[in-house]
């Protein structure tokens, strides 16, 4: 059975098991992924992906398409308020800076409109340096790079003001930059 | 504007799979804990000890508890009269209650003192009381003699009624009113001693007084 996303959707508010094995089948590389961003731990990570799909067979009643990648993207979003909890419950989450001054300084060094071209790197080495900045540095780059969240959305997202939200992907970027070349 | 790196990051994100990360998960175990979750959900071992502490607790309480209960009936029941007890305290004959005359709404009012056996009121102090009362029994012959003198003046001594008593060991005075004014003028007056006292109190104590001067003598040197 190959279901189109609307009659998938359909199907799993009907709590088709099929309907809800081809949702999991599709998805699941994808909220893996996601997860493997966030989180370290390979336990965590299942457990967190395990949460979402509960959630989204739960809630997926109140869900309405809205067309071709809805679904995706409403999983992920799913996804990722699970990995932020997750992350908040064991207290790891602490943004690194949270002066707005250290945002303005930053722009003086360089303007996010402005980016210093990155040299190419294997997306294995990206993803090991990325898991090495400080919870806080990672969430936002996260969630601004891979998630291609706005930092007004980031900002709403963690609670934190849109000057932090810019001040923390700035200062996010000079260190995976410094650990990026360390690793030449 | 995004950065140019980013984007190129996003793409080879979306293209990779999770073997090139080194994660492997069996997804169809994930697949078979998500179908069954109730089942599958074990406690975790932090949350069975909180629950068996917490049971172990509400176990000891509810013992204890118990246990002073048991405690504080045993109590009760070792405080509580016996059967033979019970026999002793009915044999005793229980005294007769006094009934006031207000109380007794059958018979004829009573005074309360009447209805004891015991002499009472002597005619001669009958005074405050209006009610005419029946003169005191006199003893029986042989236990008047039998008792000691000491004794029959004991059993002798006439009950008076309580107002009567109070009337006659304090007579009614008006209560004199004395001010502060008063008290200041009259304490100088107190305060003055005739001649015969001072001279009376050398007498008795004159070390006292030699000392009460040179005590002035040397207060007014220094």
């Amino acid at each position: 059975m190959n279901l189109s996303e609307r009659d998938l959707v359909n199907y799993c508010k009907q709590n088709n098991a099929a309907a809800q094995r081809q949702l999991y089948q599709e998805h699941i590389q994808g909220i893996l992924k996601l997860c493997l961003r966030y989180l370290d731990n390979k336990t965590d990570i299942e457990d967190i992906a395990q949460h979402t799909f509960e959630k989204a067979f739960n809630k997926i009643s109140t869900f309405q398409i809205k067309g071709e990648g809805s679904l995706r993207a409403w999983l992920h979003r799913i996804a990722i308020n699970e990995c932020l909890m997750h992350i908040r419950k064991n207290k790891t989450f602490q943004l690194s800076f949270t002066d707005e001054e250290a945002w303005l300084e930053d722009k003086m060094d360089h303007s996010e409109n402005d980016p210093e071209p990155v040299p190419a790197f294997e997306l294995r080495q990206v993803l090991d340096c990325i898991r090495q900045l400080p919870d806080g540095y990672r969430t936002v780059l996260n969630l601004y790079v891979f998630d291609e969240m706005k930092h007004e959305e980031i900002a709403q997202t963690l609670g934190i003001s849109l000057n932090t939200s810019k001040s923390q992907l700035s200062r996010a970027r000079k260190l995976l930059k410094q650990l990026l070349n360390s690793t030449l | 504007m995004k950065n140019e790196s980013d984007q190129q990051w996003r793409e080879q994100w979306e293209a990779a799979e999770l073997k090139d990360f080194d994660l492997h998960i069996d997804t169809e175990n994930l697949w078979q804990k998500i179908q069954k979750p109730e089942k599958k959900r074990t406690v975790t071992f932090t949350w069975l000890r909180y629950a068996a502490a917490m049971l172990l607790g509400a176990l000891l309480t509810f013992g204890l508890t118990q246990l002073g209960k048991q405690e504080e009936v045993l109590v009760q029941k070792a405080a509580q009269p016996g059967p033979e007890d019970k026999a002793v305290l009915a044999a005793v004959p229980a005294t007769p209650q006094r009934t006031l005359p207000q109380q007794n709404d059958s018979g004829p009012a009573a005074p309360v003192r009447q209805a004891t056996s015991a002499p009472r009121v002597p005619a001669s102090n009958q005074v405050a009381t209006a009610r005419k009362e029946s003169p005191p029994m006199e003893m029986p012959v042989k236990q008047a003699a039998g008792t000691l003198p000491a004794q029959q003046e004991i059993m002798q001594t006439p009950i008076v009624p309580e107002d009567t008593r109070m009337a006659s060991v304090r007579p009614k005075v008006k209560p004199k009113t004395i001010h502060l004014l008063d008290l200041e003028k009259k304490e100088p007056a107190a305060q003055k001693q005739s001649k015969f006292m001072m001279a009376l109190d050398e007498h008795i104590n004159p070390k006292a007084n030699d000392m009460a001067f040179s005590t002035k003598v040397l207060t007014k040197q220094f």
